[in-house]
């Protein structure tokens, strides 16, 4: 019996929400939404869909037995509209029938009055006119007038990066079942189960112990299904609440791209202070965010851009003010680097702005600048690791960024139409959540008679492969073979109170409550083997190969015998642990503390060539050095990086959200106009290596998380862009705004006036 | 009634023919590996075989099962993951897979699996780098590319060169039984498929809907075919062939992209295989048809912009007999043509470019593959001792429909060939078009960008005569 993930996936046989089969009975959820960006909802007439075919419930804001608001940092965000229509796609009304097509049809009937208010969407305009979700927060260090005056260069302007759809290929998804007295169960694709139980009980009226959530697994996530499976979960829960029946919804393509949140675009204007050979003094940032409609998380992904705002760099003066402005969109949520690339893309910016000007290469101010041991970031904790510059040596170590640089220019001296680029990108990134109390994890560990083994922990599967992870440490406590270990379904009746799986930590602390919890179980079992052995203390004795092994010799004491003995001996077999991160806190009121257990480093080197002819260009190579720790999953780690990589290109050149210039509706509202990478975008030579591990680690068994960090690596692609345009772009670089994504369009713009200015 | 072969099994079914084949599918507990990514052909995580025999020949091709209308199934065998299955452990495209942890969320792997076997179906001899094209494809946004890479990479090395001499052959099917990609049983039961030459196509009725490949119809419209007659092309073989005689080459018009780019045509026009392969995707050029993208209409429709530089003529047929249309004069504008209700396109024909002709095919898009171009153009352009004999130049995405651009093409005439040549076609080639503002670009890009395309034409027909540099100021 293979509990392997990938061999499920490899035969169709793993299973998602869709896939689950449905009880006798299941009605089906379609969402009325709102198709107005903004105004007053003056009527929802709902006659004519409750008399349609097949048609069983059609519930509105009414019908709500609890608190219409579904917030979760700020109660901002009601479940279905009632008065203000703040975005498109806002639901307003769903309708519950016998099959989704009936459902669909009489969504069609509803027909909401809105009476049109003017729409916001751009953050800088918001921000004029006072429209903000929460108050500017502002990040210093070091005494800023003073490194004013001290420097030779300060080069100012403004970066645009864009948004970015999840495009997660499993739409938002859940299962609402009706269980005795009221209670319910969900099958919901979320990333954070107890989100979606304390927002079901809150919008039902019910207590949170009447709601169950189980999670299986998630056919991607990417931050998208952190806070924004929630209302879909609800509604399908309200839905079954109220007729009584099973409710299934699944979102379809277009509504998951047209009704969700994305990764939020950022407009920020900057100023950068250096000396005269390249040492960044002084840093003033401002970053007007997209937040949307609704805060959802925008005000903890904005907190995030403030923790990065110097990215791997030391600057001893920082000013970074982050405003989180409230639009007419659809509240924008986490994604893969949660602000972090927002930050770094500015930064990035800036260093190449002030390479042109001091006629230095950008690895020469990278390498000048970059973190040491000891430096301090902005938010005043001391950066303890020595990575960020291990792995930049040791990239130009492999490959000799110098010597790249200067192939590049003797090709780009006859490369006819064609232009080589490169770019390093240094990337260090905080591990934890932000928000100190969402540090905190549980395992509950089953050991049964016949010896295998069940972990549930309160972390999310959605393809970074944490439940493989957490297999393999439960096996190598115990000593045991992995494929005894079956990690059970992400429950709420099971592990309660959970953090959502994000912030790359799920695996960090879910682990170390599992190798903490298999250890309780594992002494226990040892006392067990000691008395067997008759020895009062059983300190010689360990479990390997699924044996007891004695003062390193093998006894003919097996796993599944012992574990049976123990069992009859009236032994506990099970352990539930709580993991919090130790010796991590923040101060809200100064911005200052220790918010992160660790940072990971590494670095990328991209390789781009440009055909200055079409305005189109390749990816040619990515070589990275990446800091894991000590990896306990090399190839799944592997894959972390690889992936994460190929979205930050994404973000960085292809994908572009465009929206009606009137409307504001998503005009890239499908796979045929949203383009993500493909096979054929992936560069051909990715080389990775892991950085070799010096250090002592908080994630579980010395590795560290991989997740986000990889992401960032993906921004290179769009300054080895801008790299092979070379000193041509300088001017339009020095006097204009320097945006995201690198689309062709917009680098034929950039070459078409490249040579009218030459002409 | 439907009657076709589901995985191993005969099966007779109620189902309309107009519905996809994916929802027909996932109403089964049992078959939950073909999933719903996007259901529009974009994502490929729907993919599934579709098996044909003609004779003794049995062909499969992945297709896209979201966009496959039921009633292409009947006779026909549908091989999905389930049915690629053995009954314990992995097949050989698994297991490379599962090694190299190119599965992340799996949500996209069954689809990929049976897009690698499909390749391996195709071919005699598996080479990595055709096998990593068979999954243009299949979007994996978590993303495995490159880990997909290595297992392709080792799954080709790990398959022996196939001892037929056609992949159509039962033996390589038995080969690839024995390599562990296909189960046992599959040999015997492709042989019980009823022979697709003897098919007897109906006669047509001018009421009934042509599908030829649907993947333009299930894409735009899903609810196109519900309750009204349809009429197959793919039940009539010869409406799918593709000759070459004397010079003249005639192309069925239900003939496919992927036909076409294995036909003696793809042999006879240097470059022509190669501008076919920037079609979509590989399930999508096995389904979608010149045809269908001729009457699709689309203004940049690859195929029509391909054609149009040759001098194409259609054979059309209705209750009135048969007409020829020239292709340059078929569209007449925005999705309108000289298509009566109950014509069809029966063929293309058109004459082979001569010796001193040079074919070249340019499209820019969002993502250099499976997407709609912002602007694509052919050019087709014949000299001798340094002058244009003949040239013919097309534009899409640049007009209401795709267009042939005749004044640009009647000015090259007699031109010698040059930098400065080149600068005058692109010029004049800007203002003939009229682009228009939308999601796949801006007005101004899509005229300038044609620009660049008619220069990166001549560079690469001619490339000692043009200066790069002189170009690009
Ligand atoms: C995911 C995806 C990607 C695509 N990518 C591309 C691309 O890169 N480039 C491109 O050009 N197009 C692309 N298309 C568009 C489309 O698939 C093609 O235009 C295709 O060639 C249409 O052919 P078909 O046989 O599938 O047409 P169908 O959908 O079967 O038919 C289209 C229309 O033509 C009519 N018709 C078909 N054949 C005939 C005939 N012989 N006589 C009269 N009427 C007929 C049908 O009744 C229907 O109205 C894409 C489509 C999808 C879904
Ligand atoms: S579901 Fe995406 S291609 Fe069929
Ligand atoms: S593994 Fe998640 S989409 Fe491919």
């Amino acid at each position: 019996m293979s509990f392997h993930d990938p061999e499920l996936h490899s035969r169709g046989e793993s299973r998602f929400v869709d896939d689950l089969q449905i009880p006798e009975g299941t009605l089906h959820a379609a969402v009325v939404t709102s198709s107005l960006s903004h105004g007053i909802l003056e009527e929802l007439s709902t006659a004519k869909a409750e008399a349609a075919p097949g048609v069983r419930a059609v519930l509105t804001a009414v019908d709500i037995p609890g608190m219409n608001q579904i917030g979760t940092i700020i109660m901002d965000e009601p479940l279905l509209a009632s008065n203000e229509v703040s975005f498109i796609g806002e639901p307003l009304a769903v309708v519950i029938a016998d099959t989704p097509a009936l459902a669909h049809q009489a969504a069609e009937l509803v027909r909401p009055q809105i009476r049109k208010l003017q729409s916001i969407t751009d953050p800088r305009e918001a921000f004029a006119r006072g429209m903000l979700i929460a108050p500017p927060v502002t990040f210093c260090i070091g005494d800023l007038d003073k490194s004013w005056e001290a420097c030779d260069l300060i080069v100012k302007g403004r970066a645009d990066s864009g948004g970015q759809e999840h495009l997660y290929l499993e739409t938002q998804a859940t299962l609402a079942i009706p269980m005795e007295n009221g209670s319910l169960r969900l099958h919901s694709g979320t990333q954070g189960p107890t989100y979606v139980q304390r927002i079901a009980a809150r919008v039902l009226g019910i207590p949170m112990n009447m709601v169950e959530v189980d999670v299986t697994r998630l056919g991607g996530a990417f931050g998208g299904k952190e806070d924004q499976a929630t209302p879909w979960a609800v509604i399908a829960a309200l839905g079954a609440y109220v007729t009584g029946r099973p409710v299934k919804l699944v979102l379809d393509r277009g509504e998951d791209m047209r009704l969700t949140g994305k990764r939020h675009p950022y407009s920020s204007d900057y100023r950068l202070g250096l000396s005269s050979e390249g040492r960044l003094l002084v840093w003033e940032v401002t970053y007007y965010q997209n937040g949307g409609a609704a805060s959802d998380l925008s005000t903890a992904i904005l907190e995030r851009t403030l923790f990065h705002t110097t990215n791997a760099y030391a600057i001893p003066s920082v000013s970074a003010t982050g405003i989180c402005c409230r639009t007419h969109l659809p509240p924008n949520t986490a994604f893969r680097g949660f602000g972090g690339p927002q930050a770094m893309f500015v930064l990035e910016c800036a260093l190449r702005k002030a390479a042109d000007e001091l006629g230095m290469t950008a690895e020469e101010i990278q390498a000048l600048n970059l973190l040491r041991t000891g430096d301090i970031f902005p938010y005043g904790m001391e950066y303890k690791g020595d990575e960020v510059e291990r792995s930049w040596l040791r990239l130009d170590e492999l490959h000799d960024l110098k010597a790249v640089r200067k192939s590049n220019e003797q090709f780009n001296l006859s490369g006819g139409i064609y232009r080589r680029g490169m770019a390093v990108m240094p990337v260090c990134f905080g591990i934890s959540f932000t928000n100190t109390s969402l540090n905190q994890a549980s395992a509950l560990v089953h050991v049964y008679t016949d010896g295998s083994i069940g972990v549930s922990t309160g972390a999310v599967e959605m393809g970074q492969g944490v439940n493989a992870k957490m297999a393999a440490v439960a096996a190598r406590v115990f000593g045991v073979d992995i494929t005894r270990v079956k990690v059970e379904t992400t429950n709420t009746t099971r592990t309660a109170n959970t953090s959502p799986t994000a912030a790359s930590s799920a695996a960090d602390m879910n682990g170390n409550a599992v190798r903490i919890a298999c250890g309780n179980i594992l002494n226990r079992l040892l006392q067990v083997a000691g008395t067997h052995f008759g020895l009062g203390d059983p300190n010689h004795l360990e479990l390997r190969s699924e044996s007891i092994v004695r003062n390193g010799a093998a006894t003919d004491l097996g796993w599944e015998v012992l574990v049976n003995t123990a069992y009859l001996e009236r032994v506990n077999l099970s352990s539930h642990v709580h993991y919090s991160t130790p010796g991590i806190h923040f101060n809200r009121d100064t911005n200052q503390g220790v918010p992160f257990a660790y940072h990971v480093a590494g670095a990328a080197l991209t390789e781009v060539t440009l055909d200055r002819l079409r305005g189109t260009y390749t990816v040619d190579a990515v070589r990275i050095v990446h800091d894991c720790g000590d990896s306990i999953a090399p190839l799944i780690d592997r894959g972390q990086i690889e992936g994460g990589l190929l979205q930050g290109i994404g973000w960085m050149t292809i994908e572009d959200l465009k929206y009606d210039t009137a409307s504001r509706a998503l005009l890239t509202d499908s796979l045929a106009t949203y383009k993500v990478p493909d096979i054929y975008s992936t560069p051909a030579d990715v080389e990775v290596e892991f950085l070799e591990c010096h250090s002592e680690n908080a994630g579980v068994f010395n590795s560290k998380a991989v997740g986000e960090p990889p992401f960032m690596y993906g921004i290179g692609a769009y300054f080895a862009l801008l790299d092979a345009l070379g000193s041509d772009d300088a001017e339009r670089r020095r006097n204009e705004p320097m945006t995201a994504p690198m689309t062709a369009e917009r680098l034929l713009g950039i070459l078409i006036r490249e040579k009218r200015k030459d002409s | 009634m439907l009657s076709f072969i589901l995985n191993r099994d005969f099966l007779s079914v109620e189902y309309p023919m107009g519905s996809p084949v994916l929802d027909l599918l996932r109403m089964d507990p049992d078959l939950k590996g073909t999933r719903r990514g996007c259901g529009e052909g974009d994502c490929g995580a729907c993919t599934v075989l579709l098996g044909e025999r003609t004779g003794s020949l049995i062909r499969y091709r992945a297709v896209n099962s979201c966009i496959l209308p039921a009633g292409e199934l009947a006779g026909r065998h549908l091989l999905t993951i389930e049915g690629l299955n053995r009954s314990a452990g992995l097949t050989a495209v698994q297991s490379h897979i599962v090694d190299q942890s190119a599965s992340q969320c799996g949500f996209c792997t069954p689809g990929i699996v049976v897009s690698l076997t499909a390749y391996l179906m195709g071919t005699l001899k598996p080479k990595a780098e055709e096998a990593v094209r068979a999954l243009g494809g299949n979007i994996c946004r978590c993303t495995g590319y490159s880990s997909l890479g290595r297992a392709a990479e080792n799954l080709c090395a790990s398959i022996p060169e196939s001892p037929s001499s056609d992949p159509c052959s039962i033996e390589h099917l038995r080969h690839l039984v024995n390599s562990g990609v296909l189960p046992d049983w599959l040999p015997e039961v492709a042989k019980a498929l009823p022979d697709h030459s003897q098919e007897v196509p109906t006669a047509a009725a001018s009421d009934e809907l042509i599908v030829a490949g649907g993947t333009d119809l299930m894409a735009a419209e899903p609810d196109a075919m519900n309750g009204i007659p349809v009429r197959f092309l793919s039940r009539d073989p010869s409406l799918a062939a593709i000759s070459l005689d004397n010079g003249i080459c005639s192309i069925g018009a239900a003939a496919t992209v992927s036909d076409l780019m294995l036909s003696q045509a793809a042999v006879a026009v240097d470059g022509l295989e190669e501008a076919l392969h920037l079609i979509s995707s590989k399930q999508i050029r096995n389904r979608a048809t010149v045809g269908g993208n001729i009457v699709n209409a689309s203004p940049i429709g690859d195929v029509s912009v391909i054609f149009l530089v040759f001098d194409t003529m259609l054979s059309i047929s209705g209750r009135f007999g048969t007409r020829e249309v020239p292709l340059r004069e078929f569209h007449t504008g925005y999705k309108e043509m000289d298509l009566l209700p109950g014509e069809m396109i029966r063929k293309l024909s058109l004459v082979t470019p001569v010796s001193n002709a040079g074919f070249s095919f340019e499209k820019v898009s969002m993502r250099k593959h499976l997407d709609i171009a912002s602007v694509n153009s052919a050019a087709l352009i014949s000299a001798v001792n340094g002058t244009v004999v003949n040239a013919s130049i097309s534009a899409g995405g640049v007009a209401p429909i795709p267009l042939h651009l005749a004044r640009t093409s009647d000015m090259l005439e007699g031109m010698s060939i040059s930098s400065e040549t080149a600068i005058a076609a692109s010029r004049s080639a800007m203002d003939e078009v009229s682009p228009i503002d939308d999601v796949r670009g801006s007005a101004a890009y899509k005229r300038n960008l044609l620009g660049r395309l008619v220069l990166a034409h001549f560079l690469k027909l001619f490339p000692r005569s043009i200066d790069p540099e002189r170009l690009l100021t």
